[in-house]
């Protein structure tokens, strides 16, 4: 019992540290962030649009591909219980809100974190082992500059674009099953899904997406410098960016769920 | 501190996690010359060279770098004082995303206002300076590791630092390569007056470069000697130091 105890105790002060340290560093790199938009010419552009293209670019057939087949489960889900009661057609707002809302940014993000958040924490952590990080350091340069803010830059443009194509994509996805299996002319579909679907909402997608795209770069780069100097603590800092950050990402989507609904 | 003082450690006590690595450490390090650290493998040699360059904040005294003091700089200070010196790390530390003109650049492109021609001309001159011209291109993943170590070289030295740091840089280098390295120091320190602190335990180096040797022991968690290697080689009075320079110092 005494044993479980001090477990808990301890994972738990663990747990409180890690939240302490993850707050500090994003204090840390919104101020980076604040001087590097004061001083643009400063900003390592050409790393910014090198991860725009890996995280953006690159991701995208296969954001399009997962948000497209979520909006065709969601779909056949949804026709299943609808049709019980004759409302299939509502199908289509149903879809259209949820994945702008929620699902897309969400599928979005966890897809980030396992391609992005888990590159950046090995990229990190690799140069921590190679001694770059302390070279960046020793050269009076301040590695979050060079290290964090081209990757938040290139996340904060990429992940609202990518929520924007993987909510059509889902959208898509359902379209699909509505017309079909449920035979709603495509019309009436897009209709629905138009006056369902409310600017706010759509902000409120793109709201989350933004805070997902920080909270993935944050953790990424977190778990990097945090890495044991070594090849297992690498692996282990992977691990943990992609583990931590759905984690966090999902805490977050709840918090934001939570706040909208009450706005 | 004396004009032809450039680092002066005074009553250092270093170490992590609340555990002493070493204390009492006191010494100057003299404008121009070739200062080694040196001792037994776990003594506390590599975490000394980071407590010396700002990476590891001592436990208490001072490590004064100029006129400032680095064990109690800010952090706005520290990378300040960070300018003057460069460093080699025992990996080369270069970055692998540049090439080795790039590697020398970011440094030129933080620190100085020179236009791209002049910051190339400059990339030419040290490149040149470790015979690595011709490599300017080269991504580190494509040279050798005594290459690399070069290279670190040529970036370290790109703002012209008074001072160069130097961490095990014979590691890894098979004998050829690493007696190149050495003759290289000696060079660089004839040519530019820059004043040299390496760590190492290579007693063919040590002989080789260093004016000036202290001796770390990890028992005493403290440096038993200080002075010329070949005179500490046959007059130390610390046995262990006597029997540690001349383990492979016999044949010199």
């Amino acid at each position: 019992m005494r044993k479980i105890a001090i477990k808990v105790g301890s994972n738990t002060f663990y747990a409180i540290n890690k939240a302490k340290s993850m707050i500090v560093f994003i204090g840390e790199t919104y101020v980076a962030l604040c001087k590097a938009l004061m001083n643009p010419q400063k900003i390592r552009w050409r790393e910014t649009l090198f991860y725009m293209n890996m995280c953006g670019f690159e991701a995208l057939p296969i954001i399009l591909l997962i948000c497209f087949l979520m909006g065709l489960i969601l779909g056949i889900q949804a026709a299943f219980i609808l049709s019980q009661w004759g409302t299939e057609v509502f199908m289509a707002d149903m879809i259209g809100l949820v994945i702008i809302k929620e699902l897309g940014p969400l599928m979005v993000a966890i897809i980030a974190t396992g391609r992005c958040g888990s590159a950046f924490a090995a990229e990190i952590g690799t140069m921590k082992v190679n001694e770059e990080v302390n070279a960046l350091t020793t050269m009076g340069l301040e590695p979050s500059r060079f290290l964090v803010i081209p990757k938040l830059i290139a996340m904060l443009i990429t992940m609202p674009l990518l929520s924007a194509f993987g909510n059509l994509a889902g959208i898509v996805g359902g379209f699909s099953v509505g017309f079909f299996q449920l035979d709603i002319p495509a019309v009436t579909y897009y209709q629905r899904t138009v006056n369902a679907v409310t600017v706010m909402d759509f902000s409120e997608g793109m709201i989350k997406a933004l805070c997902f795209a920080l909270l993935i770069t944050v953790i990424g780069c977190m778990s990097g410098f945090d890495a044991k100097d070594d090849a297992q603590g690498v692996g282990s800092s992977t691990t943990s960016a992609v583990v931590n950050g759905i984690f966090v990402i999902i805490v977050c989507d709840t918090i934001l769920a939570l706040l909208f609904n009450l706005l | 501190m004396n004009e032809n003082t450039l680092i002066e450690v005074r009553d250092l006590q270093i170490g992590y996690s609340g555990r002493v690595v070493q204390e009492n450490l006191n010494f100057d390090v003299k404008r121009g010359e070739i200062f080694v650290i040196l001792g037994g493998s776990g003594c506390g040699k590599s975490t000394l060279l980071k407590h010396l360059i700002g990476l590891y904040q001592p436990m208490s005294g001072d490590i004064l770098i100029g006129e400032k003091n680095m064990a109690k700089a800010k952090v706005a200070d520290k990378r300040e004082i960070m300018q003057k010196f460069g460093v080699l790390y025992q990996s080369a530390a270069l970055f692998g995303s540049m090439t080795l003109a790039e590697n020398i650049s970011l440094i030129l492109e933080e620190f100085t206002d020179l236009s791209k021609e002049e910051r190339e001309k400059v990339i030419d001159e040290k490149l040149s300076l470790v015979d690595l011209k011709e490599f300017r291109d080269f991504m580190p993943s494509e040279i050798s590791g005594g290459m690399k170590k070069r290279a670190g070289l040529a970036r370290a030295m790109a703002l012209d630092p008074p001072i160069l740091f130097f961490d095990e840089p014979s590691a890894g280098l098979d004998p050829i390569s690493s007696a190149q390295l050495d003759k290289l120091m000696l060079e660089l320190r004839d040519k530019l007056n820059t004043t040299m602190v390496v760590v190492t335990h290579e007693l063919d180096s040590i002989f080789t470069i260093a004016d000036r040797v202290i001796v770390l022991d990890a028992k005493e968690k403290t440096m038993v000697e200080q002075g010329d290697p070949k005179d500490l080689r046959e007059n130390s009075d610390n046995e262990w130091v006597r029997e540690f320079l001349n383990r492979s110092g016999e044949k010199h």
